[in-house]
């Protein structure tokens, strides 16, 4: 008997308990879950092999594919995509640098709809970065969505003459929060 | 007691699986592969042939616009153009023991205005004789795409004139051949 009350009492604390921890989850809301999912493109490589490509840049399009899993329980938030650099410049294996104004990105959410905004080419910086996508919702009345948004890149657009020859690198960070 | 200690287990797991993630992030690794692009290609005028018919062409010698050498650079850095000679005498076809002085032929590059530093004067083929004394007659010429004018060169050739040894008069009639290089590198 002794036994079956502590239980009862036991579950009762964990009951109350739970919407105390909920409320000290950080994030926009409580029991929200938020992924973003690789499903390809997971490596940019561009390669200037003409003076065309050197001049005009190089544009890869629906190149990256994330698969964005949000469930709003409360129905209540919006998160938004963004992207930044890990560093100030592409860093060249032969210590040239390149500036990270060289690559542009841009997302394109597909199915997206409601108060999500696609923004247009978008510059590469370092953190906090720029917004690819903003206002993204989970479903109406609560639940949960999945976006299938493509990433766009383009590197040189303004022209890479005179920028010496050397394999450049750096990563970028895609958040959504 | 193993019941309690079942629901503190289980009670522990539903809590440490409650909080779940509410960012996320991905990380895609960005490569930028920069080659060199430095191309030269001869349009016209591969192959420069003097013949000459009359006493005039002898004393005179032979210039003029169908002597002319058409080239066009490709390149993505600022370039130089070097010109050399083979050899310091061309050699008769006919019978090999014939011999003139290369600097009986001249060229020169026209400026085309593009930015360039260009050495327009009149190059003996004998005073540019082998690589390590080759011209820098285009100097820093800015990169771009070979349909650019400023990529786009003409090089005049003269023989037998006064910008060149002078008149081949008295020379064994022959044909007399010897090969120039052009070189295009990174400034």
């Amino acid at each position: 008997m002794r036994q079956k009350l502590f239980c009862i009492l036991l579950f009762l604390i964990l009951f109350l308990c739970h919407d105390l921890i909920a409320q000290w989850t950080p994030g926009p809301g409580n029991q929200d879950t938020l992924t973003l999912s690789l499903l390809s493109g997971g490596y940019v490589s561009f390669k200037y092999t003409s003076i065309d490509a050197v001049e005009n840049g190089i544009t890869y399009t629906n190149w990256t594919n994330f698969n964005l899993y949000f469930d709003d329980e409360d129905n209540d938030d919006q998160v938004k995509l963004t992207c930044y650099a890990n560093t100030a410049n592409l860093d060249g294996e032969q210590s040239n640098t390149m500036a990270l104004s060289q690559i542009e990105v841009r997302a394109i959410c597909s199915g997206c709809s409601g108060d999500v905004t696609q923004t247009s080419w978008q510059t590469l910086t370092t953190s906090p970065g720029v917004d690819l996508l903003t206002g993204i919702e989970g479903s109406v009345g609560g639940g949960s969505l999945n976006y299938n948004i493509y990433i766009d890149y383009r590197c040189g657009n303004s022209g890479l003459i005179n920028q010496p020859n050397d394999y450049y690198y750096v990563d970028i960070i895609f958040d959504v929060e | 007691m193993k019941k309690i200690a079942l629901i503190l287990c289980g009670a522990f797991i539903y809590l440490a699986s409650y909080g779940q993630a509410v960012n996320d992030k991905a990380v895609i690794p960005v490569s930028v592969n920069l080659n060199q692009i430095l191309r030269l290609n001869i349009v016209s005028g591969g192959n420069i042939e003097f013949t000459f018919n009359t006493i005039t062409d002898y004393t005179g010698g032979l210039t003029g616009t169908q002597y002319q050498t058409t080239f066009n650079v490709t390149s993505s850095v600022i370039y130089d153009v070097n010109f050399y000679s083979e050899s310091a005498n061309m050699q008769g076809n006919d019978d090999a023991a014939n011999t003139i002085a290369s600097g009986f032929v001249a060229l020169s590059v026209t400026d085309n205005a593009g930015g360039a530093t260009v050495d327009a004067t009149w190059q003996l083929l004998d005073d540019i004789v082998g690589i390590g004394n080759q011209a820098t007659l285009i100097d820093a010429s800015p990169a771009g795409a070979a349909t650019a004018a400023a990529n786009q060169w003409v090089v005049s050739w003269e023989c037998a004139t006064a910008n060149t040894d002078g008149s081949l008069l008295g020379q064994p009639a022959d044909r007399y051949s010897v090969n120039t290089f052009i070189v295009v590198s990174g400034n």
